[in-house]
């Protein structure tokens, strides 16, 4: 029988210990005894000794949580009454505090039929003006439920395993990713930039796509009179980081939208045209759990559902993601732009 | 006990269990063992896919389309990767619904379908016109197609999230 109260699901101990292999009991410690003690007292049960330094949990299984977890037992009725949490106590918290939280999301609502956008292909225009950018809507408003003592056990766990405190992360879901998920912990909200040269070195996809702004840019550029110009993408374009190009991308950003602009100067050379592009290359991104999002690091599941209630609980926030890159490119009418110039760093 | 002996003690026990969980496949880049996500499905099943496919894109296709591969990957962003077979006519008049004609396509943007994976074999096949449609829900719709024969095409689509 699988657990439906998102913080018990995501901990791999209190899977283990639903199915009494093995159960947790006293002298346990660590991220599952907190979540356990979070349940508890999101259940009524107070634990004043064992959050007597912080106000939360401290995930040691002590003669308090046994007396608790005991007490439990007998308010519910269960035939074992010896103050562990196995497979009958875990399932009935579990059956408690998903009634009393009725905080599993419900399943996915078929989305209102798409507006579809103005096609992409209309590419560029003159100016400065960036094109629109619609996100995906999130997960509601921030911190506009109260904070559960179980989500913040959870929440712990979590940064177990992100920089600075671990390491699992970043090896598992790689560098970027873990940096990510660690912005969106820190719950402040703020812009972060990312590291838009490496998503584009990692992925082919991500590098296709930023090559084909670019020829974009310099088919409206040589359609443009000679002198100065200044010339912007008239909509962004959408692209996927895949899984099977590049894990870290795949989970630190997965889909997001980019567009170009920059500056064009045009003069009549001896042998034609000649063409110089400053070119700037946009990314943005809206890091939110929405639906559809999980992935396992080692004992821990991170699913959408938990994860986008941390930003309703004010545990943790959504962000924008930022990122730009620039390059300087010269060609010749008829000729196409050297290859070099595409490089990191060419043409400064 | 304090917080600095509980974050260490649940580092040590989240570190060992990664170590020891199953499930894992070799990194070849950096030889790291990494875990492999399970969160992919691929089927083929016509009408209950195509009803997922709807349910989960929001879309509506023609009664006459077939779905031959549906596959939603969780991880990041929603993505959604399916396959299906319909009349030209019909492909014709239901992309005119997103603003779209064949003219719009173009093989330079073959690349937005992604490479190859399980059930999802693009190499072999070569560039495809391709076309992408941008929602007001921040949603991505690429569209390449393929002649199966004079009254037939094939649907490459690839649905995604930003």
């Amino acid at each position: 029988m699988s657990l439906t109260f998102p913080p018990f699901a995501a901990v791999e101990a209190i899977r283990n210990a639903a199915k009494n292999s093995p159960p947790l009991k006293f002298g346990d410690k660590g991220a599952a005894v907190a979540v356990l003690q979070g349940g508890l007292m999101d259940l009524g049960y107070k634990l004043p000794v064992s959050t007597r330094k912080t106000g939360f949990p401290d995930g040691d299984y002590g003669k308090e949580t046994k007396d608790r977890v005991f007490q439990f037992q007998t308010d519910a009725k269960l035939t074992k009454k010896d103050g562990i949490a196995g497979k009958e106590t875990i399932l009935e918290m579990d059956k408690r505090l998903a009634a009393k939280t009725a905080k599993p999301i419900s399943p996915p609502k078929p989305p209102n039929p798409p507006v579809p956008l103005p096609p992409s292909d209309k590419n560029y225009t003159l100016g400065t003006i960036n094109p629109p950018i619609k996100p995906d809507p999130g997960a509601g408003v921030f911190n506009s439920k109260p904070t559960e003592i179980s989500m913040w056990a959870l929440k712990q766990s979590i940064l177990e395993i992100l920089p600075p405190r671990g390491s699992s992360a970043a090896i598992i879901i790689g560098v970027d990713a873990s940096l990510h998920m660690k912005h969106y912990m820190n719950a402040t909200g703020m812009d972060l930039t990312i590291n838009l040269e490496s998503m584009l070195e990692a992925g082919p996809t991500a590098k296709a796509r930023f090559r084909d702004e670019i020829g974009q840019a310099r088919k409206f550029v040589e359609t443009l009179p000679e002198g100065r110009h200044e010339i912007t993408s008239k909509t962004v374009e959408g692209a996927y980081n895949y899984k099977e190009e590049t894990w870290n991308w795949f989970y630190a950003v997965g889909g997001y939208v980019s567009w170009g602009k920059g500056v064009a100067n045009i003069k009549k050379g001896p042998s034609g045209r000649e063409y110089d592009l400053q070119f700037e290359y946009h990314f943005f991104d809206r890091y939110n759990w929405d639906k559809g999002k999980s992935v396992t690091i080692g004992p821990v599941t991170i699913t959408d559902e938990f994860m986008a209630e941390f930003h309703r609980q004010g545990l943790a926030q959504e962000f924008n993601m930022k990122g730009l890159v620039k390059r300087h490119f010269k060609w010749r009418q008829g000729e196409p732009i050297p290859e070099v110039q595409y490089a990191k760093g060419a043409g400064r | 006990m304090n917080n600095k002996k509980l974050t260490h003690h649940f580092s040590c026990i989240l570190f060992a269990a990664l170590l020891s969980s199953g499930g894992c496949s070799r990194d070849t880049q950096s030889d790291i063992t990494v875990a492999q996500s399970k969160n992919s499905a691929v089927q083929t099943n016509n009408d209950e896919f195509k009803l997922q496919l709807q349910q989960e894109s929001g879309l509506t296709f023609p009664a006459e389309a077939i779905v031959t591969h549906y596959e939603k990957v969780s991880g990041s962003d929603l993505l959604i990767r399916s396959q299906l077979q319909l009349p030209k006519t019909i492909f014709e008049n239901w992309i005119s619904s997103y603003q779209l004609s064949l003219s719009d396509f173009s093989e330079e943007k073959h690349y937005l379908l992604g490479p190859d994976a399980e059930g999802w074999n693009l190499r072999s096949v070569g560039n495809l016109p391709t076309a992408q449609v941008m929602f007001d829900n921040g949603m991505v719709l690429n569209l390449a197609y393929q002649n199966v024969d004079a009254d037939q095409v094939k649907i490459y689509l690839v649905f995604h999230g930003t």
